[in-house]
């Protein structure tokens, strides 16, 4: 009976990762079915599957409906969230990189695509602080006036995160064992999986809680206007950042490949992160297009 | 170019279940998850039955009735009942011939 209990407890704490439209139509009677029938795991994995397919292919009867506000509150936190995603995959590609000048002289394709990445960072960098700042004052000044602890918190989460993760790597970086020049696998599982764990959920964090300061602090109509027009900017930085690490990735394999270029900074785990972060800023590019689309229709419906 | 009839998918697709169990008459979530385990032996997850009921609303085959608590019942609509006895009619044709082929096989054997 507990146990029942405790799985409908754990698939209702599922029913978050739907997006917010369809928790406001269906998430009651779900969670009324999950307390009838507690889900075994294929229930639970039933319910991850459903998240991922109502982000993907959202339906008619429950977001076609939706207020101009809401429409674009939702789709500027989504490009927020693909922008994260994009700068965790540029921030390891930024670190990985950063000794490889004496590559990209004998590549030409490499410098261009360096300056691509850079060009979208910047871009990227300029619409968040246009978008996003006006919102993060609106969200403060709500967090005092109304004294919302929770607003509060959320507004401080990612910096809490981001604390975590800097304890994290202080205490991993003083118990990992020694690199010894290579990767041992003491070294790799020690320091490099949690600390690369620990900021992804640190950037899941940051990714998420500007949704859900949004929808806390409920941001004016002429806020989230200039907001969707920054992120249009923003989802071009993306497919800048996406098009950049696309050129870069292969031009270094094929520069390393015909022996044009010292194969030393190239060892397996950078090539694996490398292809993990191009992976990351691809897949963030069409759900990026999708909401800088619905931002786009949501701020022409508003006027 | 699909016909209305593919808009159900496969013989086993969810929505057909959902579509099969609501032709006896409005039901709430746990109920067609136990009629439809009860009818076809399959046991549909929280997740696939929502996707198909949000999937089904949206193309007008069914309709939420007013809630009963928190326990929010579904019908089926006419378009729904039409696009249900159209594909049951292609499967029955399917599993009529099938037999018929399976006996004359059995009897030659």
């Amino acid at each position: 009976m507990r146990r029942g209990m405790s799985r409908a407890r754990l698939g209702g704490a599922l029913v978050a990762l739907y997006p917010e439209p369809w928790r406001d139509r269906y998430s009651e009677e779900m969670r009324a079915l999950l307390e009838d029938d507690p889900p075994g795991a294929r229930g639970l994995a039933s319910l991850l599957a459903g998240a991922a397919r109502a982000h993907v292919r959202p339906q008619r009867c429950w977001r076609a409906d939706l207020a101009p506000a809401t429409a674009m509150r939702l789709s500027v936190g989504a490009l927020f969230a693909c922008w994260m995603l994009v700068s965790l995959a540029g921030s390891a590609f930024a670190k990985l990189t950063e000794h490889m000048d004496p590559v990209e002289h004998v590549h030409p394709l490499l410098s261009a695509a360096r300056g691509m990445v850079t060009a979208g960072a910047a871009l990227g960098a300029a619409a968040v602080a246009i978008g996003g700042l006006p919102l993060l004052w609106q969200a403060l000044s709500t967090a005092v006036r109304r004294r919302d602890r929770r607003l509060v918190g959320l507004l401080a989460s990612p910096a809490l995160a981001g604390c975590l993760l800097f304890a994290l790597a202080a205490v991993l970086a003083t118990a990992a064992p020694s690199r010894h020049g290579g990767f041992p696998a003491g070294f790799v599982l020690g320091l490099l999986v949690p600390l690369a764990l620990g900021t992804c959920a640190c950037a899941l964090v940051g990714a998420l809680a500007p949704k859900a300061v949004m929808r806390r602090a409920e941001p004016p109509l002429a806020l989230l206007r200039l907001a969707a027009w920054a992120g249009q900017a923003l989802t071009v930085a993306i497919a800048l950042v996406a098009l950049g690490l696309s050129v870069y990735v292969p031009a270094l394999w094929s520069a390393v490949g015909a022996g044009r270029a010292p194969s030393g900074p190239l060892g397996l785990s950078t090539g694996v992160t490398l292809v993990l972060a191009l992976g990351a800023a691809l897949t963030a590019v069409g759900p990026a297009l999708l909401a800088a689309g619905r931002a786009r229709r949501a701020a022409v419906a508003a006027g | 170019m699909r016909s209305k009839n593919d808009e159900l998918g496969r013989w086993s697709d969810p929505s057909l279940l959902v579509l099969a169990s609501l032709a006896e008459g409005e039901k709430h979530g746990y109920a067609m998850v136990a009629d439809i385990e009860a009818m076809a032996g399959v046991h549909l997850g929280p997740g696939t039955l929502y996707g198909a009921l949000s999937r089904l609303e949206s193309q007008g085959l069914i309709e939420p009735v007013e809630a009963d608590g928190r326990r929010r019942p579904y019908r089926i609509t006419g378009a729904g009942a039409e696009l249900l006895r159209e594909r049951l009619r292609t499967i029955a044709a399917v599993a009529e011939t099938g037999l018929t082929r399976l006996r004359a096989a059995g009897a030659s054997a």
